[in-house]
């Protein structure tokens, strides 16, 4: 290389941050140190909260179907609770980047999936729940759907509900979009690994 | 190390609270440096690598109670962060934008020559590192940071055979474009 060499960059590369660099990073590990305790501390609140709802409903009607569906609920919120804390462990230390790369592949699949299957899943549940609405008002009657329909889109509570309606199928494509990209930029970063061994390989041999 | 650590069958939690308390003070007084070098050869605006650093950060903090001591902490700590980073870049909302810097942001700063100089120079080592392809863009910062093969390969999870020869190819790649660039 003309000019400067690899020792040369190494000792740029290695430069100490500034003072107000450093200042800053002392300042990112306060806040990251008081966020990763208000994650465990809501975690805590959350679980006492729905065992204490558990709790009083047990002592309210102690029969043994009611001691039942609370022992069962809190099982599985321990569980939950376990599985989440090791999921945030996974993601931090899972293996090797190339291991990484890959479980990332997996949860941001899984992730586009369920926001896949919700979209499919929100326009009938929304069918549903109108046709649910208006069988309701006309006793079962659906010899005017359409106007009905309508009727109940210009009222205060269809003005109310088709918008965020709207707004929660936009969220719904724009996730799934986003968990799109994510998978393509990992799959060319598993890719990178991937040509990576190969010459590894290829080297040794 | 300074701070001791409880040995227990691997797989389960190996510190305490108090010792992940320590530990994680121990990073941030002899890891920032590593951490900041990290992220900035992953993310060039400086807005998004403050958000990275606090990941960074909150990720060592959640993985502490698991760190077993069986490695360094700074090869447990880069480690960490080249895996928040990587999971940064791939989530980004869109492609980063490459920014022209204004004409007179060197002479703003009024640095003598040489400065100016080792700045610019340091500016297209990072622009030139962030071009490589993120499997040597890691074995090339690790090498920088003075880690040996043995521990690169740890955090890359392969040989330390292979580390050498990723080191290699990431130092001729980014001699070529560095020459391409100065």
């Amino acid at each position: 290389m003309s000019g400067p060499d690899f020792d040369d960059f190494a000792k740029l590369w290695q430069q100490e941050p500034d003072a107000a660099e450093q200042e800053l990073m002392q300042t990112l590990a306060r806040k990251a140190r008081r966020r990763a305790r208000l994650i465990g501390y809501g975690d805590m609140a959350w679980t006492a909260l729905i065992a204490a709802i558990v709790v009083a409903t047990i002592v309210a009607k102690p029969d043994l179907f009611t001691v039942a569906a609370g022992l069962l609920t809190l099982a599985v919120i321990s569980w939950l609770n376990w599985k989440r804390r090791s999921l945030r462990l996974q993601l931090t230390e899972a293996g090797d980047p190339a291991a990484f790369v890959e479980s990332s592949i997996r949860a941001a699949r899984h992730n586009l999936r369920r926001v896949m299957l919700s979209l499919a899943a929100f326009p009938p549940a929304i069918l549903i729940a109108i046709l649910f609405r208006i069988s309701k008002d006309t006793g079962g009657r659906f010899d005017h759907l359409m106007e009905a329909i309508a009727a109940w889109a210009l009222s205060l509570r269809g003005m109310i509900v088709i918008p965020a309606l709207a707004g929660g199928i936009v969220w719904l494509v724009q996730s799934g979009l986003k968990f799109r990209r994510e998978i393509k930029r990992l799959e060319e970063v598993r890719s990178a690994y991937v040509e990576e061994a190969r010459l590894d390989a290829a080297e040794k041999g | 190390m300074a701070v001791q650590r409880i040995l227990a069958a691997p797989g389960v939690s190996m510190t305490t609270n108090g010792s992940a308390e320590q530990l994680f003070a121990e990073v941030t007084s002899g890891c920032t440096g590593l951490i900041s070098r990290i992220a900035l050869s992953y993310e060039a605006d400086p807005a998004l690598r403050r958000e990275l650093v606090q990941d960074i950060l909150l990720a060592i903090w959640v993985a502490l109670p698991s760190y077993r001591g069986d490695a360094s902490l700074r090869t447990f700590v880069a480690s960490i962060a080249q895996k928040r980073s990587i999971s940064h870049v791939t989530k980004r909302a869109r492609e980063p934008r490459q920014v022209e810097l204004p004409t007179d942001l060197v002479s703003a700063a009024m640095a003598p020559d040489e400065e100016a100089v080792r700045n610019d120079l340091k500016q297209q080592l990072v622009d030139s590192i962030q071009l490589l392809p993120i499997p040597q863009r890691e074995a090339i910062v690790l090498c920088f940071e003075g880690f040996s093969y043995s521990e690169m390969g740890q955090v890359l999870g392969i040989s330390t055979n292979a580390a050498t020869l990723r080191c290699q190819r990431a130092k001729e790649a980014l001699k070529s474009i560095m020459e391409q660039r100065l």
